[in-house]
């Protein structure tokens, strides 16, 4: 597998640059989520962080891992990834 | 022997078996071909997602059963400085990414700057994680002191292992930064990235408010 | 058989089937002392019995490991072993060290540490043996030709000898001796062996299946990496209670439900190339016990080990008929049916005798998995039973004891079965066959 081209999808650097700043608003929005002190925002804010957390790993396993041509393992990677948090939130959100 | 009976023959899905007449090229979805880097490098990251996922749900789990214990223990968390180190990893892993686009150009010397620059946030990602376990350490707190430290200690310790880890493969990328090795090297430190991604906010965000 | 020094792997083959038939004989004897404890207490007592039953099946174990590298490397490496002799010493080494400490223990001369009771000197012939081994196969594998197959046979056989040298440590600090003891018993089984596991099961299939090499040596080194992710820090399901920090309980949990993983992929690799290869190798036999192989370990050791190994479940079910339910059913399906899956395959081929009727091989296999099987449930629910009597209503052991007596019963019956597969494998093994089926002319690519 050595000889082949690059597997890795051309992504100009304009595009890392868009995921970065995606990634790093995606962070203070929910570090400001945390933030929350009361009402009905604050107790499911751990559900809506894990959905941020979903986008941001969708970013990362495509711009930065390159898994725009399978998409198999790129759905399976996200979904196991997603699955994990928003069962730590579910747990978390009903204390 | 066996060779006498049948020869080996190709391989191909059992679509095909059923119709010997066409021969075709399709793979399985699931081939560790086509993704980028040493196939290995994949199961690695799928068993660490697992190891680290495991691990979050120990922790939700045990602090459903003890709330008391790690709300008290929350209150001690440094957010602001494992938000900043969020950025840091982050950014590292965008420097990182950038490198391989400079190494499939074939530009090294932009290659390996871009592998320092991944390196430095990655060092700094480290010393701000030291320093939070040395506020830790100050209040008298230790691995042993109740399921809430002995689990954050080990995650983000297992976690800060991986770091260093994969500065050691940056510097490796550094001194021999093919397109191969990068795509390999660099997928590891995105894994990190990842891994990072989950913890933050269970270990920091969930839960603090509430 | 293309060289002719894989005549070897014969003579270990022998050696470990006799070595198979006193260790389940004693299994046996060890089961009745069971349902009547005081059967040959003078004699044989309970703890002799089980010495040799355990002991008898690691010696084995490694005495088909040895005939099966010698067997399956001169193939891979594409020339005959680096010397015949040395391997000839090697085996004499070994049958003396294994009976000497079967006649020392009925004698009463053992070191006491549960699996590593052998006598020092006994220990001394292991290493030497291995050494002998390692130093013959080593040298023909880097002579010729280096396959995916014995790459990791090697690093698997190598870590084997390795590791077993901690059994030299006996610290007098009974933690800490207990902490090394894993690296001996469970880095073997969880970690090392599962390399030589992969790598064997992968070569059968390679040879009765047709699949192409590049698609088998994927396999193999996934579940390699994926064995050795999970196991080494999976040590750790055995540090909760004797004394190490309690942060094992974490590590152990998590790291050590992983080891499902490598199981479960080595049934999807056995079953897919079984399903992929278009060969219709004639030896049917040797699929089923290779199929049977993976499956049996991922029930044995994944999904039976995985029951007791999260430390908040250990911490009730620890020490009760729950570990005896797991291990046997590990034992049996990864290396036992290991062993007996090369051995089916490789022994006809030594002996010049296929193509060949295996009914009675496969009868065997239906006979001991069934056996097995059914071992394994009647432990397992006399270990509920057993922690629930014992560690939530706190009853006295013997008492408890007294009350799974049935389960007991019926675990000599399902010992009884096996034992007369085992022994009905070894008679198929060495009768020689009269009646003859075809290779497969009929259809090469079944229809669906």
């Amino acid at each position: 597998m050595n000889a082949q081209p690059s597997k890795m999808p051309g992504i100009k650097i304009a595009d890392l640059l868009k995921a970065w700043v995606m990634l790093v608003s995606l962070t203070l929005a929910s570090f400001a989520m945390s933030y929350l002190e009361a009402g009905f925002l604050a107790k499911i804010s751990p559900l809506i962080i894990a959905v941020m957390i979903l986008l941001k790993s969708r970013i990362i396993l495509t711009r930065y891992l390159g898994l725009m041509q399978t998409s198999a393992w790129y759905m399976m990677l996200s979904a196991t990834i997603f699955i994990i948090i928003v069962i730590c939130a579910g747990m978390l959100a009903t204390l | 022997m066996t060779q006498k009976r049948a020869d080996a023959m190709a391989v191909e899905g059992p679509h095909i078996a059923s119709k010997p007449g066409r021969s075709s090229k399709r793979q399985s979805p699931w081939s560790l071909e086509k993704l980028p880097g040493d196939p290995m490098m994949w199961i690695l990251i799928v068993s660490e997602i697992f190891v680290f996922g495991g691990a979050l749900w120990a922790f939700a789990i045990s602090e459903m059963l003890h709330p008391d214990i790690f709300r008290e223990a929350r209150a001690h968390l440094n957010i602001p400085i494992a938000t900043l180190n969020t950025l840091i990893l982050l950014t590292s892993g965008f420097i990182a990414a950038i490198a391989v686009r400079y190494a499939n150009s074939g530009n090294l010397r932009m290659t390996r700057l871009s592998l320092l620059g991944a390196g430095i946030l990655g060092i700094l990602f480290m010393l701000l994680k030291i320093m939070e376990y040395w506020q830790k350490f100050e209040m008298g707190v230790g691995l042993e002191t109740n399921s809430f430290y002995t689990l954050y200690f080990l995650v983000t310790g297992f976690h800060l292992a991986h770091v260093v880890f994969g500065l050691i493969i940056l510097a490796i990328l550094a001194v021999w930064p093919s397109k191969d090795n990068l795509e390999t090297g660099t997928a590891f430190w995105h894994m990190v990235d990842l891994i990072w991604l989950m913890i933050f906010p269970v270990f920091y965000l969930m839960g603090v408010g509430l | 058989m293309k060289y002719s020094s894989q005549k070897v792997a014969l003579w270990y083959f022998i050696v470990a089937l006799v070595l198979f038939a006193a260790q389940v004989t004693f299994g046996l004897l060890a089961g009745y002392i069971y349902v009547a404890p005081n059967f040959l207490s003078e004699l044989v007592p309970f703890n002799i019995a089980r010495m040799i039953h355990t002991n008898a099946l690691i010696v084995w174990l490694i005495c088909g490991f040895f005939g099966a590298a010698y067997y399956l490397i001169p193939e891979e490496a594409e020339r005959e072993i680096h010397s015949v002799k040395l391997a000839y010493i090697q085996l004499v080494i070994w049958v003396v060290g294994s009976g000497g400490a079967v006649i020392s223990y009925l004698f009463r001369v053992h070191e006491g540490r549960e699996f590593l009771e052998q006598p020092l000197w006994v220990k001394l012939g292991i290493v030497v043996a291995a050494l002998m081994f390692l130093y013959n196969v080593s040298m023909t594998v880097l002579k010729g030709r280096k396959t995916t197959i014995s790459n990791v046979l090697l690093l698997g056989l190598w870590g084997l000898a390795v590791f077993f040298l901690f059994a030299f440590y006996n610290s007098v600090n009974l933690a800490i001796d207990k902490m090394y003891w894993w690296y001996v018993v469970h880095l073997w089984v969880e970690g090392v062996w599962e390399l030589i596991m992969v790598s064997i099961l992968g070569f059968l299939l390679l040879k009765l299946t047709g699949v192409d090499r590049e698609v088998i040596d994927k396999w193999i080194y996934a579940i390699a990496a994926l064995a050795l992710f999970s196991g080494v820090l999976g040590t750790g399901h055995h540090y909760y209670w004797i004394g190490t920090p309690g942060y094992w309980q974490w590590i152990g949990s998590i790291f050590s439900t992983l080891e499902v993983a490598p199981f479960f992929a080595m049934v999807v690799f056995s079953f897919v190339m079984v399903w992929k290869g278009r060969r219709d190798h004639p030896n049917k036999a040797a699929i089923l016990w290779a199929l049977g192989c993976a499956t049996m370990a991922f029930f044995g050791a994944g999904v039976w080990g995985f029951l007791h190994t999260l430390s908040s479940v250990n911490y009730l079910t620890h020490g009760t008929q729950v570990t005896p339910a797991h291990g046997h059913m590990a034992f049996f399906g990864a290396y036992v049916s290991l062993n007996l899956a090369i051995i089916t395959y490789a022994m006809p081929i030594l002996l010049k005798r296929e193509p060949y009727n295996q009914v009675l091989n496969m009868i065997s296999f239906w006979l001991m998995t069934g056996g097995m099987a059914f071992m394994t449930f009647v432990l397992t629910f006399a270990g509920v039973v057993q922690t629930h009597l014992q560690r939530v209503m706190g009853e006295y052991f013997m008492d408890v004891q007294d009350q799974l007596i049935f389960f007991y019963w019926m675990r000599l019956g399902s010992g009884v079965i096996f034992v007369i597969g085992a022994l009905l494998f070894i008679y198929a093994m060495a009768k020689p066959q009269k009646e003859l089926i075809e290779s497969g002319a009929q259809e090469v690519a079944p229809a669906e």
